[in-house]
């Protein structure tokens, strides 16, 4: 349970509140990759309550600034896309791709060089990794190490990342990945219904987890630990690098996976799922399944969940017939619909935790600490630092109860023990 | 560039802002005339932040009130139109077109007249000109002298009015038409078929600007050497707060817009289209309306929103069109509302080419201040012969002086 | 005419506000009996600017819940209702009917007991009385005395309930209601039509005159008829919200309360019922259809709620020709949805309404003041006395003197 004023504080992420101010300083992803066309329409792009535009250029680079033109804020979306720049249409002003004005038509002849070479284009450093368009807004001369995380360093075809826009904020979408209470619970009949049995069916054995915590310099790392009753215990082992990105541990069968909550503003969020396969390509079908039941829009897989006026179509004869909770389409909309359905921005002041929510409590905990360390100067969470992002892996395993979770290495891992 | 005071001062105009009251000292445009029948349907305007009904009475005479009744409120857009008079539905009372209640059926009988005598019905001059209702909204008795714009005195046959409902603040509608530096630019996929002396438009696109001052706000000349060692001067008049008439060549007919505040996030772009010597045929008058949504109150309809980014037809701009937009004067709309509703002007980067809204934005201030300290507010107290004003786009000898060049005094040309 | 901020003290009613702390204490209608059936879906209730969740359990008994999970604030809306409980579909935690938490699922097996029991659920005295689910949310240990209406002791077939929700604050509702003088100058239409209200119709200006009572008022609005009679339409006003009012004898009885759902929405409830036998069929017709949301249909200010202009200059009065109820709404939602009372200009045919403005300005300081909720809410009232009647009598004796509920006979 939170006061109004911390809540405030985690929550409002607007150009000059407290956690806007830190949330710009880290790389985040925006857009996918093939939403951009060489020579193609500029896309809109909100994030942290603000606008912006991202085109690709004719040689394939990637620019991303303000949406409004530096001469009067017309919009950058209308602007023409050729020669490796965007041209205002309204009076010509044409920006390369770099965010350099090189050319004014509007000025007279003899001042048109100098004049381009005073005005000042808000414009932010770009890259495009594992299919995705990711953009630093910070206010530093230097953007942090870009994140090399494993997905980054793969070809295309390894990765399938999709997105959701969820109508509640930001932490709302932060919180719904790092509660794996509910695996067991809201996700029940999927689990139990799930045509190739895989290990989160171990999940609806033992609802009531035990959480242990390992710090890291780059956020922490979480040990969901079920007792089978058995002599042997089920393990999740997340790891979170704060403050957006938590892997989740799948099943071997299925490609890794990693869900980010970007702010689009204190509302709304972009809930990116990354898929990946280190190991080799995926394949059409497993694509395929990966959008099975979303709207099948990669840019936003939840358009068609609806809203709150229509209790995102809850089915409640299909509840009476045993579904547990009456979003059938697929599992991330029954994500999506309990977070947006505690309204646009909860109220924590009305909650009543429990040990459950160890996890919850203490990011909470760790941001509110890390908006307090960047009001002091520093950029928390190891972004000033060299850190090596290629190592981080989730996991899920079966181990005999002798072994210590911690000292399971999740790239070289022991066998798992059946799952199912 | 304008501090976020300075962009308030000038934007805000709801009741009590200090636009808003200057603004409404104007005859304002209100609506079609054509959209008022005797004993019709009253209709709702709404300007300044207000809210009023407007009525054609039975015997042709304009009304207009605040929208509630003066009674409890309701809004007189339901009440019934008959016998010169709005009658409200909920208590019958009976207000006369001249905007004196004349019947008060909710009260014992004895008192009628005596107590209907006490009501206060806010109601406003309305004048009926170029097709167009036009209103006055502010606080002097008598009312300032009516706009005897050439357009006003025109038969309805030589005029054209359109309305235009923009999505944004009223000074991104009025900068939309002083600037004069994207025509060439913004336009240019339009200009390509010029008509003789257009051609040479294109080649310069970076005009010097002049400008005279005039008691009710000036006129400007936006400064063009062409190829052939002549000047083409496009003359602009501007009356402010509100009004510019903008050069034209035939064929196109004389035009004069005025960007009029609906509220603080919408504004009426009015189009008055005429011509002072022969009424506008339908092939003409077809034409211009083929060009928009096709709905003369609201022209520009179809335009879309941010969502769709108005429309915009990449394929069009990869086959040479400029901007995608299907229609000139989409164009101009599109620019301002995708600022946004209320522009952050305090992100701007001025040049050369803005310095006449530079020099308007610092008039209006100048003007906001004045009337606040109580001194005159521009076109206030003089002595104004709207007739004479009327824009130009006129082609002369490098020796003349665009200053001395009008309607009454035509350049002369070689050819 | 008001000022602004005395507008502002009596309409504003979300949490925090005086009025909206003062209305909290009265017993309220919240739903249709009907709206809920048993371990059906839950339904959303807005009401006084916050959101709940009522639910039928298995055995019937109505449940009452701040529409979010006290875990983590997922709605409620959304949990499976079984085993007279809700079970929120997030976390499996089950809250039984009377508001105790049974299950936490996702705690620990060997602490969910104890745990459960610490955890506090927002839940609200209910009572099902007149087709209706009512809710008492203030903060009073005991909730008042429920009131003992007539209607409230009918059985289902003596009655039919209707509710609109309408774009306006509570206070237009109100006085929408206790407006009597536009009945024979805005309805009149509709009273030609159903050969109604002559009486009322004869005479446009009634006299109003008003007798005190420790719940509200009583009011007579009096009309001189042609012949040495007169006509009394006396109505009973239960403050703040419910207004008995007079029909014919033959017809059924009628009350009408305004119950705010936020500071800019108003659920009005019409309430028919017959003392003596069953109903025959729908006492409303050419609504929505809806009886949850009878105005569904009525449109909007962007298409003037589907006004007719052509009927009208066939001499249809207002034009609204769905329903007369529909007229009512229009005239307030058209005032805005708070109406600036600074811009009014009222005449004597608004006593009643300056008065009950009055009443509740005056109540509501003294609410702040004192904490004790005004209107005889914590005397013992016995409200099956309240009864609303018209009657035409000869003129030798005062209406004051007419007993409701044994009224002399009709005159003919």
């Amino acid at each position: 349970m939170l006061t109004h004023e911390d809540n405030t504080l985690l929550t409002r992420v607007g150009a000059g509140t407290p956690m806007g101010e830190l949330l710009r300083e880290y790389w985040a992803p925006v857009l996918r990759a093939d939403a951009l066309e060489a020579d193609g329409a500029p896309v809109r792009v909100r994030l942290l309550g603000e606008n912006f535009i991202a085109f690709r250029a004719t040689d394939g680079r990637v620019g991303f600034f303000d949406e409004g033109c530096p001469h009067r804020c017309t919009s950058l979306a209308l602007a023409r896309n050729e020669d490796n720049a965007l041209t205002c249409i309204f009076h010509g002003w044409k920006i390369d791709v770099s965010g350099k004005v090189v050319e004014v038509p509007s000025e007279p002849a003899e001042r048109r060089a100098e004049f381009a070479a005073k005005v000042r284009v808000r414009h932010y450093p770009v890259r495009e990794a594992g299919g995705v368009i990711w953009v630093y807004v910070g206010r530093r001369e230097q953007p942090p190490k870009f994140y090399n995380f494993e997905f980054n360093e793969l070809p295309a075809s390894h990765s399938f990342p999709m997105r959701a826009v969820m109508h509640c904020n930001w932490f709302q979408g932060l919180e719904a990945v790092l509660d794996s209470a509910h695996l067991g619970i809201l996700h029940a009949s999927w689990l139990r219904g799930n045509a190739t049995p895989g290990a989160s069916t171990l999940a609806t054995a033992n609802t009531g987890p035990v959480f242990e915590v390992e710090p890291r310099p780059y956020g922490f790392r979480e040990g969901a630990l079920r007792d089978l009753f058995d002599g042997t215990c089920y393990a999740r082992i997340r790891e979170v690098v704060l403050p957006y990105y938590s892997f989740i541990p799948s099943a071997v069968t299925r490609p890794n996976f990693m869900i980010c909550a970007i702010p689009i503003d204190d509302e709304w969020t972009a809930q990116w799922y990354f898929h990946y396969n280190p190991a080799a390509p995926l394949t059409a079908a497993q694509r395929a399944e990966l959008m099975e039941g979303s709207s099948g829009d990669p840019n936003n897989f939840c358009s068609d969940m609806g809203s709150i006026d229509n209790l995102w179509h809850q089915d409640r004869k299909l509840m009476r017939e045993g579904n547990w909770t009456g979003i059938a389409r697929c599992i991330p909309f029954e994500d999506f619909v309990v977070e947006e359905s505690m309204g646009p921005i909860v109220d924590r002041s009305r909650e009543y935790l429990g040990s459950s929510d160890v996890i919850i409590i203490r990011a909470r905990r760790m941001l509110l600490q890390a908006v307090r360390e960047h009001a002091a100067g520093k950029v928390p969470f190891g972004a000033t630092e060299n850190l090596d992002y290629s190592q981080i892996r989730a996991l899920a395993i079966r181990y005999d109860q002798q072994l210590n979770w911690r000292q399971l290495d999740p790239l070289r891992p022991p066998p798992s023990l059946p799952t199912n | 560039m304008l501090t976020r005071e300075d962009n308030e001062l000038l934007c805000r105009v709801g009741p009590g802002t200090p636009m808003g009251m200057l603004g409404r000292e104007y005859w304002v445009p209100a609506l079609r005339a054509a959209t008022l029948q005797a004993d019709g349907a009253p209709m709702r305007v709404r300007l300044f932040g207000d809210n009023f009904v407007a009525f054609r009475a039975t015997d042709g005479r304009l009304g207009f009130f605040d929208e509630g009744c003066p009674h409890r409120c309701t809004s007189l857009a339901l009440a019934r139109n008959e016998d010169n008079a709005l009658t409200c539905i909920f208590h019958g009372w009976k207000i006369d077109v001249s905007g004196k209640v004349v019947d008060v059926p909710s009260e014992p009988p004895e008192r009628r007249t005596e107590f209907a005598a006490k009501v206060r019905v806010r109601h406003y001059p309305v004048r009926e000109a170029g097709g167009v209702v036009w209103v006055y909204l502010g606080r002097r008795q008598p009312p300032p002298r009516f706009y005897d714009f050439e357009f006003n005195r025109l038969p309805a046959s030589h005029l054209m009015p359109l309305r235009a409902l923009l999505h944004c603040n009223w000074l991104q509608g009025f900068e939309a038409v002083l600037d004069a530096a994207h025509v060439g630019i913004l336009h240019k996929s339009w200009l390509v078929q010029p008509a003789g002396k257009l051609a040479g438009l294109a080649a310069v696109t970076a005009p010097t600007f002049e400008l005279l001052a005039k008691p009710y706000g000036f006129r400007e000349a936006a400064l063009r050497d062409l190829r052939d060692g002549t000047c083409y001067a496009r003359i602009r008049e501007v009356v402010l707060p509100f009004f510019s008439f903008i050069p034209n060549d035939p064929p196109l007919q004389s035009l004069c817009i005025a960007a009029i505040p609906i509220d603080d996030e919408w504004t009426a772009q009015w189009y008055f289209w005429y011509d002072p010597a022969a009424p506008i045929q339908p092939p003409a008058r077809d034409w211009q309306l083929s060009r928009t949504s096709g709905d003369p109150d609201n022209f520009c309809s179809t335009l879309g929103s941010a969502e769709n980014n108005w429309g915009q037809d990449r394929a069009k701009m990869k086959d040479g069109h400029w901007s995608g937009m299907w229609t000139f004067h989409y164009e101009d709309f599109v620019t301002q509302l995708s600022m946004g509703t209320l522009v952050d002007r305090s992100r701007e980067y001025l040049g050369s080419s803005d310095s006449i809204i530079i020099r308007v934005r610092r008039m209006l201030l100048e003007g906001i201040r004045a009337f606040e300290a109580g001194r005159a507010a521009p076109g206030f107290d003089q002595e104004v012969d709207y007739r004479q004003i009327r824009a130009l786009g006129i082609r002369y000898p490098r020796e003349q002086d665009w200053r001395c060049l009008g309607v009454a005094n035509p350049p002369t040309l070689p050819d | 005419m008001m000022t602004r901020e005395e507008n502002e003290l009596m309409c504003r009613v979300a949490p925090g506000t005086p009025m909206g702390q003062m209305l909290r204490e009265y017993w309220a209608p919240a739903l249709r009996s009907q709206a809920l059936e048993a371990d059906g879906a839950p339904v959303r209730v807005r009401m006084l600017g916050e959101n709940y969740i009522a639910f039928r359990a298995s055995d019937g008994r109505v449940g009452f819940f701040d529409e979010g999970c006290p875990h983590r604030c997922t709605s409620l809306a959304l949990a499976r209702n079984e085993d007279n409980a809700l079970t929120c579909i997030f976390h499996g935690w089950k809250i039984d009917v009377s508001g105790k938490v049974v299950e936490v699922p996702s705690e620990p097996p060997e602490r969910r007991a104890e745990f459960a029991t610490k955890v506090r659920v927002r839940h609200y005295p209910v009572r099902e009385a007149g087709d209706t689910i009512w809710v008492y949310l203030g903060q009073r240990e005991t909730p008042p005395k429920f009131y003992n209406f007539e209607f409230n002791l009918l059985p289902s077939n003596q009655l039919d309930v209707y509710r609109a929700v309408m774009h306006c604050n509570w206070v237009q509702g109100l006085e929408a209601v206790l407006d009597s003088a536009h009945i024979g100058l805005m309805h009149r239409s509709w009273l030609r039509n159903f050969n109604r209200g002559n009486e009322t119709m004869a005479n446009n200006s009634p006299i109003f005159e008003v007798v005190a009572k420790p719940y509200g008022f009583c009011e007579g609005a009096l009309r001189d008829l042609w012949d040495g009679t007169s006509y009394a339409r006396i109505r009973e006003v239960v403050m703040p919200y419910y207004s008995f009012i007079p029909t014919d004898p033959g017809d059924p009885n009628f009350m009408i309360c305004a119950i705010p759902i936020d500071d800019e929405w108003t659920a009005q409830w019409y309430y028919f019922y017959d003392l003596k036998q069953p109903l025959k069929g729908d006492c409303l017709v050419g609504h929505s259809g809806d009886k949850n949301n009878f105005c569904s249909s009525m449109g909007s200010i962007d298409n003037m709620w589907k006004q007719d202009r052509k009927a009208m200059k066939e001499g249809h009065w207002t034009g609204i020709t769905s329903i007369l109820q529909f007229e009512d709404f229009v005239a307030e939602e058209s005032m805005g949805a708070i109406v600036d009372r600074s811009r009014e200009y009222l005449g004597s045919s608004d006593s009643i309404i300056i008065r009950a403005r009055r009443m509740l300005l005056q109540a509501v300081r003294e609410y702040q003041r004192s904490g004790i909720p005004p209107f005889g809410l914590l005397d013992e009232v016995d409200y099956t006395k309240v009864r609303a009647l018209g009657i035409r009598f000869k003129n030798d004796i005062s209406w004051k003197q007419i007993d409701t509920l044994n009224p002399p006979t009709w005159v003919e």
